[in-house]
């Protein structure tokens, strides 16, 4: 209780305080921050493009070995990248700067499927974490098995379930994440628990499902990592006199184990979420746009019905923030002006999406950069 | 909680949130129960049957096109197309782009 209520008066602190920091990085981070990127997507079938920043343009492209991706995770330097494929039978190891696929991973045999739902990756690069799930086949029925936590090492291919704490349950899509020094797995539900990595014993937890106070709903946040250890998202909670869900911005540091919120307002129809590289700009989306100005803590532009139907659920800030890409879903990636929300112009991607793009840094293109595994 | 009466507002607050926390009996208009579509993909027979996720047809891509692949590739919307996990992972190789390249995409037959 005690760890709940510093919780709450760290977040009200963060809240009401206008000169609480939101967000500072290391000087290397914001130096990448600022330089254009590359965007890392895959169009379908096969195909994944490297998208430049600067010239708005398709700079390169490399060929999965069996077809669509399902999930993408990178190690932290974003030289590796680490995709979900084979019908969610295999994970391919893609160099990102050779534009190849260098190994690969597959668990199924004849009589009996294994499926990955999920996955994340020590930052080595060696070993990878697999949310698993396993499909007998008899001569008559299909025996469907629990779902299973796995660790595979990529030196000795060897794969071992992984003893999970009675609170954590492998469900279906995967929720972990390693922390960038690899001794923590974070497993994100109703609230985020900290587990060793060694003993996979809970070490600490984050609690978002309570009330902030009392009468108010639980904070749920849908967070996407921004930086190492810190993850940003939307969230939502009912104001307990107004009778309202209300909704703002949460900033989660796993790392100092700190949680940050300010409200907004009452609801909106926004889901995602967006930080401009130099953390002054956010952007909420995709029904309806809000632009927060994240130093004074308040929405100062917004645009109702911005996406109509089933919305995209892409949006990245460009390095200089003036652009705001928007894709995700269909064949197009969407140019908006971050001043006035204006669309400057539609860009064909090449192919549906079944990769979202993933801003990298130009460096994980220069294959002289750091290399693990 | 049976022996204690809420005395002002904030106590009532807690109240109503403990009674939302067990899901107590609330009228159909003030949170509708959501829809009921059937799961799976091929449950029912007809093409080009799908509803969004409040159980019409507002949240839809539109073109419906657009749509295709993630009723495709994942499987899990009770959309009519076919499967790809199991029995048609060639279905729509040919086919970069469903809403300008729909002629490329193969026939099947259950």
């Amino acid at each position: 209780m005690n760890a709940l209520v510093a919780l709450a008066v760290a977040t009200l602190c963060g809240a009401l305080s206008p000169s609480a920091s939101f967000g500072q990085a290391s000087p290397k981070l914001e130096e990448r921050r600022r330089e254009p990127g590359i965007f890392f997507m895959g169009v379908w079938p096969d195909r994944i493009l490297y998208f430049d920043e600067k010239t708005d343009s398709v700079v390169g492209e490399l060929r999965l070995r069996h077809g669509v991706a399902n999930r993408t995770v990178f190690t932290p330097d974003y030289r590796w990248g680490f995709l979900i494929t084979d019908r969610m039978e295999s994970v391919e190891v893609v160099d990102v700067a050779k534009r190849q696929v260098v190994d690969e991973l597959k668990l199924s045999t004849e009589a009996r499927k294994v499926r990955f739902f999920g996955l994340a990756i020590e930052p080595s690069g060696r070993r990878i974490y697999l949310n698993a799930r396993a499909v007998r086949l008899e001569i008559d029925r299909f025996i469907d098995e629990k779902p299973e936590f796995l660790i595979y090492d990529r030196d000795t291919k060897a794969t071992k379930p992984v003893p999970l704490p009675k609170e954590i349950k492998p469900e279906f899509w995967g929720s972990a994440q390693v922390s960038p020094d690899g001794k923590s797995l974070w497993f994100f539900g109703r609230d985020v628990y900290v587990v060793s990595s060694e003993t996979y014993q809970i070490q600490d937890k984050i609690v978002l499902s309570k009330p902030l106070l009392a009468g108010y709903g639980p904070l749920q946040v849908g967070p996407r990592q921004v930086e190492p250890g810190v993850f940003y998202g939307i969230y939502r909670t009912t104001d307990p006199y107004l009778k309202k869900p209300m909704y703002g911005v949460a900033r989660l540091d796993l790392v100092k184990k700190e949680v940050e919120t300010f409200e907004l307002g009452p609801n909106a129809r926004v889901g995602q979420f967006a930080l401009s590289p130099d953390r002054k700009r956010g952007y909420g989306g995709l029904n309806d746009l809000v632009v927060v100005d994240m130093e004074q803590k308040k929405v100062i532009l917004r645009k109702e019905r911005f996406e109509q139907g089933r919305t995209n659920n892409s949006m990245i800030v460009s390095a200089d923030g003036k652009k705001l890409y928007v894709s995700g879903v269909g064949d197009s990636i969407y140019v908006y002006d971050t001043a006035t929300l204006a669309r400057l112009k539609t860009i064909f991607a090449g192919g549906d999406f079944m990769v979202s793009p993933i801003r990298i840094p130009r460096s994980a293109l220069d294959p002289s950069s750091v290399s693990n595994p | 909680m049976r022996h204690l009466k809420a005395r002002n507002k904030k106590a009532e607050a807690v109240f109503d949130w403990l009674e939302d926390e067990d899901g107590d009996v609330a009228a159909l208009q003030q949170s509708p129960p959501p829809p009921h579509y059937p799961a799976g993909c091929t449950t029912v027979f007809s093409p080009g049957w799908e509803v969004d996720s409040a159980g019409g047809t507002a949240g839809l891509c539109q073109p419906v096109e657009r749509d295709l692949y993630d009723c495709y590739k994942t499987c899990y919307w009770p959309a009519q197309v076919p499967d790809y996990l199991n029995n048609h992972p060639d279905w729509a190789k040919k086919c970069a782009s469903a809403t300008q390249d729909w002629r490329k995409i193969d026939l099947v037959f259950p």
